[in-house]
């Protein structure tokens, strides 16, 4: 199949950049700001937008395996509150496994699993187990938001790009596009 | 509050704005701002759009219809860019002050209905007229501060010449943000960027009359409550999904929250992009955006400047120039010797951290409610500031592994 919606992108892109930018007013440089920040970021989507599935299995992937190490941190003493997160671990394992999940289901369990998440790590008061739930926490996101950092690498804000791992490294790639 | 219940925070509740305000109190103006925001955010969102230039010139008209009693004429009403948060237009006028004619160009400075920022003008305001002589600031003739005459709370101030960066360079598109200046226009700036923080931090505050801001207690941690408390509110009343790493620094700022040794002016967003400086004579010619402006510790403002994002990496690849015009030791030296003031290194951790996520609650939740709302006139800009989520965020998990 061709590649109609990044190739219509790219025009757009290039429509914006060669006719549309020239036309506008020297006297209204918001509207110029503006339309750069358009074309700048259709750009970006052009880059991303076919790896959009991608990404949604694998933040779903990182923050069920992450809920599952905090099941493991909480351990016997809180036995049923650990049994409730790993349920979200299995919820998203039957996801993951299922053929052509829905891109919005992959959604809306990673959310609830973060909103969990987060509830967990206000409402633990003993604070030795706080103390192994937050280093969990941030340990692992290590690696999301490196992740993070590498998908909006094409709005070309990045203040130290050769720190930025390529996409590839967290979701598979076609060559080309990586 | 479960995922679903996101979707209230378009249009929340009395119940909702009462909880913000009982769990999380912040300084009176604040309040009032934030109370606002959401009460606005109910009651305004469907009819609205951009104020065109047409409307704007109106307004303009009438504004100084009611406030001169002498003759007066506008011209050449346009927008102006710059900023990630205000409305800006820029306008010539003849008028009279005392009775002399005066000629000036003015910026028109306004709220859009919902920013990823609320803040005050009024306060702005107080801000500039208390540093005026002091520093480069520009003179401030009116303020709207209810938006009587505009469609949001507006101030006007005299128009200043410059640039925020050499023309030529193409870094810093972005709101200024990661601007090169290089070595020429370190030699030439840097000095005056330390020396003019250095005299914000150590104005004596009884000075300036302010009656928007009160000063947080020495010897006493209230100054980075009232902060941790603001940014808490606005993330949970902006953001769309949770972010795990949010509820640790949460947590973290909350239980280590440092003692204030003395209370400053903090400018709230002292970096290269918000001052102006004159290519010719590499004289900055005025300090912008105060709109962050409160009084508490001053580590707070240091943290903010010496921030990555707005940094400029070193050509010998150790780190980064601050704001892209002075080394590390440098600034701190410097900033040390012209203010009399010391740094706390522990302080120093604690503000750096609350910036991040400061900039993570702006990019990550008022950007993205913003942009829902429709209620901006930057919404392209709003939507690429997300990448600046993703450095901030990649930052104060860095922080936070040293520290949990």
């Amino acid at each position: 199949m061709a590649d109609v919606t990044t190739n219509a992108l790219r025009g757009l892109v290039k429509t914006l950049s060669d006719v549309v930018v020239p036309a506008i007013p020297a006297d209204d440089p918001l509207a110029l700001q503006e339309l750069k920040m358009v074309v700048r970021y259709l750009g970006f989507a052009r880059e991303r937008v076919d790896h959009l599935y991608a990404r949604a299995r694998y933040e779903l992937t990182f923050y069920s395996d992450l809920i599952a190490q905090l099941a493991d941190a909480l351990g016997n003493p809180q036995a049923e509150q650990a049994k409730g997160l790993t349920e979200y671990r299995n919820r998203a394992a039957a996801l993951l496994a299922q053929p052509g999940a829905a891109i919005d289901d992959l959604r809306n369990l990673n959310l609830e699993i973060t909103s969990r998440i987060s509830t967990l790590l206000e409402e633990v008061s003993d604070m030795t187990i706080l103390a192994k739930l937050e280093r969990a926490v941030v340990l692992a996101s290590a690696e999301i938001t490196a992740f993070d950092r590498s998908w909006y690498a094409p709005l070309k804000l990045e203040r130290f790009p050769d720190q930025v791992r390529p996409l590839s490294a967290f979701i598979p790639m076609p060559k080309a596009a990586s | 509050m479960s995922v679903l219940d996101y979707k209230i925070l378009d249009a929340p509740p009395r119940s909702f704005i009462d909880e913000m305000r009982r769990k999380y109190p912040t300084e009176r103006e604040t309040d009032e701002l934030l109370v606002r925001k959401l009460e606005r955010r109910v009651s305004q969102t469907k009819d609205y759009h951009v104020p065109r230039m047409s409307e704007m010139a109106v307004c303009i008209q009438n504004f100084f219809e009611a406030n001169l009693t002498t003759p007066f004429k506008v011209s050449h009403p346009r927008w102006l860019s710059g900023g990630a948060s205000k409305l800006q237009v820029l306008f010539e006028i003849d008028w009279e002050q005392d009775g002399k004619p005066r000629h000036d160009q003015m910026v028109l400075r306004m709220d859009p209905a919902e920013s990823h920022n609320a803040t005050s003008r009024l306060r702005e305001a107080e801000l500039l007229r208390a540093f005026r002589g002091i520093i480069p600031v520009p003179e401030v003739f009116f303020v709207d501060a209810e938006g009587k005459w505009f469609p949001e709370p507006t101030l006007i101030y005299a128009f200043a010449e410059g640039v925020t960066k050499p023309r030529a360079t193409s870094s810093g598109a972005v709101s200024g943000l990661g601007i090169h200046f290089g070595p020429q226009w370190r030699a030439k700036l840097g000095p005056q960027f330390v020396e003019h923080l250095a005299k914000i931090h150590s104005y004596p505050i009884a000075n300036g009359r302010f009656t928007t801001m009160e000063a947080p207690s020495v010897g006493t941690t209230e100054a980075a409550q009232l902060q941790l408390n603001r940014a808490r509110r606005v993330w949970e009343e902006d953001r769309a999904e949770d972010f795990p790493l949010m509820e640790v620094a949460t947590n973290w700022l909350g239980r280590n929250l440092p003692v204030m040794d003395s209370v400053s002016v903090i400018h709230g967003d002292y970096r290269s992009g918000n001052f102006l400086f004159d290519e010719a004579s590499g004289q900055i010619t005025t300090w912008l955006d105060w709109e962050r402006g409160h009084l508490g510790d001053r580590h707070r403002d240091l943290a903010w400047i010496t921030q990555a994002m707005f940094g400029d990496p070193r050509e010998d690849g150790r780190g980064f120039y601050i704001c892209g015009l002075l080394g590390e030791d440098e600034f701190y030296e410097k900033y040390q010797r012209l203010s009399g003031l010391t740094i706390d290194p522990v302080r120093l951790k604690w503000y750096s951290v609350l910036n991040c996520y400061q900039a993570l609650v702006s990019t990550l939740g008022s950007c993205y409610r913003v942009v829902r709302m429709g209620k901006n006139h930057q919404d392209a800009l709003m939507v690429v500031l997300k990448a600046e989520a993703a450095m901030a965020s990649v930052r104060m998990q860095e922080m936070l592994s040293e520290v949990i």
